[in-house]
């Protein structure tokens, strides 16, 4: 037997190899994408103050902080029965906004896009430094938006990484007087960016025959359930809403608040990898198979796009439909579809920073409502990832006795798994994989963005499920009770 | 010819490899000076092109994250090699940071792996296919190889990184230099300081705080006076107390000492009498959580020693 091992896998954020084992014809037998770190944050949590919490369990993920800081918030509220005043939901919801176009931003050009723009280019070329070098101009443009988009969360959060302004009930301090002029200043570019990059991606990425071939690949295709938080009108909302659960055939399975949502998930385990795999419950763990009958489910920018009936904003919607035409059928099972739905949804974000920036309660000077006696509760937000669930209990002095944390990536762990086996399949029986057709299998799990720093953020002994081995057949082999 | 460098993350976040964008159009001419040799979150370079590198070829290595598990040490110590300087970058590497906070807690490998529990390799794989294991405890890179500098923060602010890139660049890195200021944070605060008096502990969500006094005068344990300059005070302008993240001040030294020694003071400063102890000891109450504020990023690299003579003096005992 032979094995090819990616170590460690590239363009990401956070640690993750795979490994390929072949069988003696070369053929794939099988693939695994394994995530060998964890940190622990449930364990070293406890005893913590609740108010530090968004600050605290941020550092899950440098990338995605901002999430994590305002699901620990909306935890927070919930737990302190708080109802959060208009000017500071408008700080928070403006400051989510304008974190999901960055991040968005940051890897359809930094992380996924050289697979995009430069993917059949040599390795010492396929990254930031050549798509600046390829696209000067285009990529000085996002280089310059992106500071001003994170000079909103300077702005509001204190420090763009790691901010510190969310409190429960709401948030430190009121804006500044001269804040929404440099916020509007801020949207209107972000707007101008996401018309252009819509045009790029029109002009230089989808014409191509060979994206073509692989958006639509059966390697790349994957018939799951998807999750994601809509508004009232079935529109994408990432900072607020119910969360909505469509089938692979798109029929809701629920829809749901966030502390109803979490019990309808749980969680299956693995020892060869620090990463967990949810699945539904209503349809239970079945093994590492897609399909209507497995409980495995996406969440992320397409899932977010198939659990929605329309965007938002206006030029998210036309483009939306324009994505909706592309493929003639919804839920789209594509992976490679998350580049382009993060697209839709990066020109949402920028449309709503610009709409609630120039909202006259931006500034109000109420920021905080009063809180209740601390208790139990529960926060979900949409991260640029997917859905993510804060779980808190907390003592009568509001220090925190028990934490659960279900983030984005770990939700796509089961999926993004199947997209590395079946493009790992497609690729090895193309013979001898060389280094650019091993990337092809990277640019699987890339589509994802994954971020392994979010889904190891976990000790496995805080879980009060039993491990099972299974062996090379699916079989049974050994159950591990705690 | 381009300086090369090398970015790696241990147990980190990720918030250190992005910090480096917030340098802005600043980050291009950076980049136009360097040569990237591995950086697993922007190029493609993989473990095996780091091995075969020949020793000391990689000008500057940058480490951010905690030492967490065997695979990380393993790697760090690869880097040490192949560099010629090498730095802790960001306070999980410089101190242990939030992550070190599981240092804490009481037994937990045992919590981790619990009875029965190994991580394993993948159905027919080989062992060494198996997620590399956790170590006893968290540790700052300088416990596992020998740092030539330091720049603190979480993340690093972007005037210290560019502080740091000037100085690399003109080759003028100090043996042991730490990129932040040698003064406290306070020095660099706009808020106005003029009770020195504490008379009740307040946590930050209990209060809207006065936009211009000091936060320690209104009652919050900010660690501005135990804590380096060099982020222009952005948690006090924000409204949020310091929680220490640029490191304690070479004059404080161990961060949460210091802290209590300020604190101390400050209690009902000036009134004596009889009641004076116990009214003290109330306020001082408030201080709820004592490691998670006051050693929230430099509980590793402080009390780790402080933990290892409490075993001793339990051997002794024994």
């Amino acid at each position: 037997m032979k094995k090819i091992a990616i170590d460690p896998i590239t363009r990401l954020e956070g640690h993750g190899k795979i490994l390929l084992y072949l069988d003696e014809t070369g053929k794939l037998r099988d693939a695994v994408l394994q995530v060998p770190e964890l940190r622990g944050f449930e364990a070293f949590c406890r005893g913590r103050r609740a108010e530090e919490m968004p600050q605290i369990t941020e550092r899950i993920c440098g990338v995605c902080p901002e999430a994590h800081h305002l699901a620990s918030a909306k935890a927070l509220d919930a737990a302190f029965q708080a109802e959060v005043p208009k000017p500071a939901r408008l700080q928070r919801e403006l400051f989510y906004n304008a974190y999901i176009f960055s991040d968005h931003l940051l890897h359809l050009v930094f992380l996924g896009g050289p697979d995009l723009f430069l993917w059949d280019a040599e390795k010492e070329e396929r990254n930031l430094l050549g798509i600046l070098r390829r696209f000067p101009e285009l990529g000085r443009k996002v280089v310059e938006v992106r500071a001003q988009a994170q000079k909103i969360l300077e702005i509001i959060g204190g420090k763009a990484i790691h901010p510190v302004f969310a409190l429960p009930g709401g948030v430190a301090k009121p804006l500044t007087e001269e804040a929404p002029e440099t916020i509007a200043a801020a949207g209107k570019a972000m707007v101008e960016l996401g018309k252009t990059m819509i045009r790029v991606f029109h002009e230089e990425i989808l014409p191509r025959p060979e994206f073509q071939a692989l958006l639509l690949s059966e390697e790349a295709w994957l018939p799951t359930h998807y999750m994601g938080l809509v508004d009232e009108n079935l529109a994408p909302n990432f900072y607020d809403g119910r969360v909505r659960v469509v089938s692979a055939s798109g029929e809701e399975i629920f829809v749901l608040p966030s502390a109803e949502a979490l019990q309808r998930i749980a969680e299956h385990w693995e020892p060869w990898t620090y990463v967990k795999f949810p699945y539904l419950v209503d349809l239970g763990w079945r093994g590492f198979e897609a399909g209507p009958d497995s409980g495995i489910y996406r969440v992320g920018p397409l899932a977010r796009l198939n659990v929605a009936e329309r965007m938002a904003t206006p030029l998210a919607q036309e483009e939306y439909e324009r994505f909706l035409d592309f493929f003639g059928e919804k839920p789209v099972h594509a992976a490679f579809a998350y580049h382009w739905a993060r697209l839709i949804e990066m020109v949402q974000a920028a449309e709503t920073v610009a709409a609630l920036g120039a909202d006259p309660e931006l500034t109000g000077i109420e920021v905080r409502g009063k809180l209740g006696k601390p208790g139990e509760g529960v926060g979900v937000i949409e991260a640029a990832r997917g859905t993510l669930f804060h779980h808190y209990v907390l003592s009568p002095e509001g220090l925190v006795e028990k934490v659960n944390l279900i983030v984005a990536t770990t939700h796509n762990a089961p999926g993004i798994g199947l997209s590395v086996k079946q493009m790992a399949k497609a690729v090895l029986e193309k013979g001898e994989p060389d280094e650019i057709l091993l990337n092809r299998v990277e640019m699987a799990f890339r589509a994802y963005d994954p971020c392994l720093a979010c889904a190891t953020h976990f000790l496995p002994g805080e879980m009060p499920v039993a491990v099972e081995v299974y062996d090379a057949h699916g079989k049974l082999v050994r159950r591990l009770g705690r | 010819m381009r300086a090369k460098l090398a970015v790696y993350w241990t147990g980190g976040c990720g918030g250190c490899d992005v910090s480096f964008l917030e340098l802005g159009p600043g980050l291009l001419d950076v980049l136009s000076h360097v040569e990237i040799v591995f950086w697993p979150a922007l190029v493609d370079a993989k473990r095996r092109d780091l091995e075969r590198l020949p020793p000391r070829s990689i000008d500057f290595t940058l480490v951010n994250g905690v030492i967490r598990t065997a695979e990380n040490k393993e790697m760090v110590e690869i880097l040490r090699e192949k560099s010629r300087f090498l730095g802790a970058y960001g306070a999980c590497a410089h101190l242990g940071g939030i992550p070190a906070l599981a240092n804490a807690v009481n037994g937990v490998a045992e919590v981790v792996f619990g009875p029965g529990f190994q991580p394993a390799p993948p159905p027919g794989g080989d062992q060494e296919d198996a997620p590399p294991n956790l170590l006893p405890e968290a540790l700052p890179v300088e416990e596992v190889v020998s740092v030539d500098f330091v720049v603190p923060g979480c993340p690093p602010p972007a005037p210290l990184i560019a502080r740091f890139f000037a100085a690399a660049l003109a080759g003028e890195i100090g043996p042991g230099q730490i990129f932040a200021e040698e003064k406290a944070l306070c020095e660099e605060c706009p808020r106005k300081r003029e009770e020195r008096r504490i008379t009740r502990v307040v946590r930050p969500h209990e209060v809207l705080a006065d936009p211009e006094k000091c936060l320690l005068d209104q009652g919050m344990v900010c660690l501005g006076p135990v804590t380096r300059g060099g982020c222009e005070a952005a948690c006090p302008k924000a409204g949020m107390p310091c929680t220490g993240c640029l490191g304690p001040t070479p004059k404080a030294g161990d961060p949460a000492m210091a802290m209590l020694s300020a604190l101390a003071s400050l209690v009902r400063a000036g009134e004596e009498g009889e009641n004076a102890f116990p009214e003290e000891n109330r306020i001082l109450d408030g201080l709820v959580d004592p490691i998670g504020t006051l050693y929230k990023y430099a509980f590793a690299k402080y009390a780790r020693p402080l933990k290892k003579l409490a075993m001793h003096r339990e051997v002794v005992r024994a």
